[in-house]
């Protein structure tokens, strides 16, 4: 099991900035030291592991110290000790436990897990709304006894009576099952005058675990949507609390309202807002999901959260959650201006064990220091971060089409669940993952490991497959920049106005709308593409616009997809922009982009293209010059030839200019490779590879207005026949015809209309 | 029942010469009734599906059962430095799983 993690602030830096790293290391000390990554894959079949010591102030010995992460989202008001002198408390709120038979799942709370103290409405053991209440000695709990139902809404509350000496908790749901006895309410006698309250904070959907290292621990996670949360100091009977769960409530409560929270104030951002006029705001703690539907939601009044906010006053919040570590940083290096713009990792080794924590340096703003830029998929790395493919449904073989095998860090991270999800795979309560942050370790962006997806004989998938391109690039001696999908999505087309051509890795998927729009003008405004890999330009994300480092998605409507959002919950809560695929964004599909677009999966074996008649034309010509072979790429390292994986097709109908050619066709391609979902509608028998024409990649060439082109491989194995036999074969021939004439400033002239 | 669901994948195609398939070729375009059989063997959810886990890259391979979601997996007797090999190890064991068949080497 893995002993060494770590991470960084950022993924990109400049010269001149400052980047700090986080560890955990579980030995007594470990060396450190920065490399440059030119080639990543270990297989015997690759060409050497090519990983170049570049000298910093990083390099050297530490000691190594445990850090561990406090996952489980919550939301946090700071109040101290101000009901202490409260004759009575009254908590409650619109419920949709989502794991009711977890065991206990603070909803709302004041309570001191290492004290013992506090008061907390909570999701009781037995599945049903409770009370917790104590003094730090005596301890009284109540449940309403019936359990919720998963995934149905509820009003719950709870009331501690000082003065009286009693508890009682209530459970109503929305919906009335004939058969299903859920509704119920409780009440025992408890010591009167409790002295409970303490400087513990007042916590949705946690309770206090303390402080560790700056950051607040949540316990007795709770899993669901909390809405329109309420406390009063007073012990409020069920018509009372009723009375308080709308959005206005009647004067002679409003005395008591200690707090009412509009989940649907900063749906974007991370404040909750009193609205009780006690101004007891706070905030959320590791990103739980927002902009979802309240118990309130119709489907009659619009689907944004903006067109009703009101309808989207919950937040749904998961027990692994997790999005800013926090670790404390051991070490950080200060970008020298004379570091190389380029892929870096820090190299982190100890007792046999290696970790890598890779980052990018990229040029001064303004200042590209090469005139090809090589476009880091940050946005998709995130949206893998820490994937769980191998670990969590079955079904994956059936895709892969082969026996799994799973990696040491695969191994970690299923039981290592705290360190968060991707973008692929479910919440512990089966809800879909909705943001990444890449302010965690993210096992899988480094060099030398191994995936899932990616097919032998070098099982690579995204970063790691992509240092196949860079490792290409610098056998050919050709320079570049590198740039990352962060800094195209905050400083869009100037990051690549001042490059002649932008080269693609293998699965650039993630695109925000500033992003794509960079792209698409920089290939209008005479600049060259070469998109070397497929199912690109595929899923719309949204960055949030307050806090670093973290995306979302809402994989709306159709397409493959590892989940569907609930209806009404297909609006970004960063920005309230729809999500979905690309393709159904008004012209702006990949094909538009890039004349290809998505078209099938399958990960058993690759296959190989056959020249088209596109490669004859003259404008083409220079593409295959040298190249006389019919068969291109029936060889490479991932799946033994250049295309499979993720297939792109040419489509007129779906986007891809009408003038662009397809110069080369596959073919052949096996049965695992399947024809996208989002191109179906009945479903039908033949949707395979081996009988479904759908089933295959274009290799296009187009020009752009004022002198610009764009090159498109679709296929994410074909970069992985680019070092095959030592670099010297058809597809690295024809690519470096391609790359040879895009770096050439002549323009490219558009055929005539 | 459980012959009866391998009649329904092979169809009358000689289990004999579909293992031999098998065997020459664990991965890639099988013929339909051979894909068919696979499949079905392939669908275990992953508590009880049968995996491999890498023990040193490109080289070594350990036969493993996952116990599902969060849970460690178990280690299982079977090493093995050719994944065809472990892909040949895994069919065998899931024939006698699935359908009561020993197969031999």
């Amino acid at each position: 099991m893995l002993k060494i993690t770590g991470y960084a602030d950022r993924v990109s830096v400049m010269p001149g900035q400052t980047i700090r790293f986080m560890v955990n290391c579980e030995y007594p000390q470990y060396e450190a030291g920065v490399v440059r990554v030119v080639q990543g894959d270990s297989a015997p079949e690759a060409p050497p592991v090519k990983l170049v010591p570049v000298p910093s102030t990083v390099d050297g010995r530490y000691p190594g110290r445990k850090q561990v992460i406090h996952a489980g989202s919550f939301a946090r008001i700071d109040c101290g000790d101000r009901f202490a002198a409260s004759p009575g408390f009254s908590m409650q709120a619109m419920v949709m436990p989502t794991t009711p038979k977890k065991g206990r799942q603070a909803i709302i709370s004041k309570w001191d897990e290492a004290a013992g103290k506090g008061i907390a409405l909570v999701v009781a053991e037995d599945g049903s709304a409770g009370i917790e209440v104590s003094d730090g000695n005596h301890k009284v709990t109540l449940s309403v006894g019936k359990p919720m139902l998963a995934k149905h809404w509820y009003l719950v509350a709870a009331t501690y009576d000082g003065a009286a000496g009693k508890v009682a908790v209530h459970q109503k749901p929305q919906h009335d099952f004939p058969t299903i006895d859920d509704s119920g309410s409780a009440e025992a006698n408890a010591p009167a005058g409790l002295a409970w309250d303490s400087a513990a904070p007042l916590l949705f959907a946690a309770s206090w675990g303390g402080e560790d290292a700056g950051r607040t621990v949540g316990r007795a996670l709770y899993n669901g949507k909390i809405d329109r949360p309420r406390v009063s100091t007073a012990a409020l009977t069920l018509a009372e609390i009723e009375a308080l769960r709308g959005d206005g409530w009647p004067e002679r409560l409003a005395g008591t309202l200690a707090g009412a929270w509009d989940f649907a104030d900063d749906i974007p951002g991370v404040t909750v807002r009193d609205i009780s006029g006690r101004r007891l705001d706070g905030v959320v703690v590791n990103m739980p999901t927002r902009g979802v539907t309240g118990h309130n939601f119709t489907g009659e009044d619009g689907m944004c959260w903006k067109d009703r906010p009101d309808q989207w006053s919950a937040i749904h919040f998961h027990d692994d959650d997790v999005y800013d570590a926090g670790w404390q940083a051991d070490f950080s290096l200060t970008v020298p201006e004379t570091m190389k713009s380029g892929i870096y990792a820090v190299r982190i080794h100890a007792e046999g064990e290696e970790q890598f924590v890779t980052f990018v340096v990229r040029p001064a703003r303004g200042k590209p220091t090469s005139k090809l830029a090589f476009l880091f998929p940050l946005a998709t790395y995130m949206a893998y971060a820490n994937e769980h493919f191998g670990t969590n449904d079955g079904l994956v073989e059936l895709h892969l089409n082969r026996a799994l095998v799973l990696h040491p860090h695969q191994q970690f991270l299923n039981e290592h669940r705290e360190y968060g999800h991707s973008l692929y795979d479910l919440h512990s309560d089966g809800s879909g993952v909705y943001y990444s942050s890449r302010l965690r370790p993210v096992l899988n962006l480094r060099p030398k490991v191994e995936a899932n997806h990616g097919a032998g004989p070098s099982h690579l998938w995204l970063f790691n497959a992509d240092t196949h391109i860079t490792s290409w690039l610098e056998h050919f001696d050709q320079d570049y920049d590198v740039i990352t999908d962060e800094d195209l999505h905050e400083e869009g087309f100037s990051l690549l106005s001042g490059y002649r051509t932008v080269m693609t890795a293998t699965h650039p998927e993630y695109y925000s709308r500033e992003m794509y729009d960079a792209v698409r003008r920089f290939t209008h405004s005479g600049g060259r593409l070469i998109y070397l890999g497929g199912n690109g330009f595929y899923w719309r994300i949204a960055y949030n616009r307050t806090q670093p480092g973290i995306i979302e998605v809402r994989r709306s409507e159709g397409g493959s997809r590892a989940w569907e959002p609930p209806t009404g919950e297909y609006y970004h809560s960063f920005t309230g922009e729809y999500g979905g695929m690309w393709r159904r964004q008004g012209g702006r599909s990949p094909n538009h982009l890039v004349g290809v677009g998505f078209t099938a999966q399958g990960f058993d074996v690759s296959s190989y293209y056959r020249r088209a008649p596109g490669a004859d034309d003259p404008r083409a010509a220079f593409i295959l010059d040298g190249v006389d072979d019919e068969i291109l790429g029936d060889f490479g390292l991932t799946g033994g030839g250049a295309s499979g994986m993720e297939l792109d097709r040419h489509d007129v109908s779906l986007g891809s200019p009408p003038h662009s050619l397809v110069v080369a066709r596959s073919e052949r391609q096996t049965e695992a490779h399947v024809h996208v979902v989002e191109d179906l509608l009945f479903n039908h028998m033949g949707t395979t590879g081996d009988v479904n024409d759908k089933v295959h990649a274009d290799l296009v060439f187009f020009e752009t207005p004022n002198g610009g082109a764009v090159f498109s491989v679709g296929s994410i194995a074909y970069s992985g026949a680019l070092p095959w036999n030592n670099y010297d074969n058809n597809i690295s021939r024809l690519t470096l015809n391609v790359l040879r004439r895009f770096m050439d400033p002549a323009p490219f002239p558009l055929p005539q209309a | 029942m459980a012959r009866q669901d391998l009649e329904r994948l092979i169809q009358g195609k000689d289990l004999d010469a579909l293992v031999a398939e098998f065997r020459a070729k664990p991965t890639g375009q099988h013929s339909a009734a051979l894909q068919r059989l696979v499949n079905h063997i392939r669908s275990e959810s992953m508590d009880g599906k049968l995996a491999l886990l890498c023990t040193k890259p490109h080289e070594e391979w350990r036969l493993v059962r996952m116990n599902g979601r969060a849970k460690p997996m178990t280690l299982l007797d079977g090493i093995f430095h050719n994944l065809n090999d472990a892909e040949w190890a895994i069919f065998k064991l899931r024939m006698k799983r699935h359908f009561d068949i020993d197969l031999a080497d």
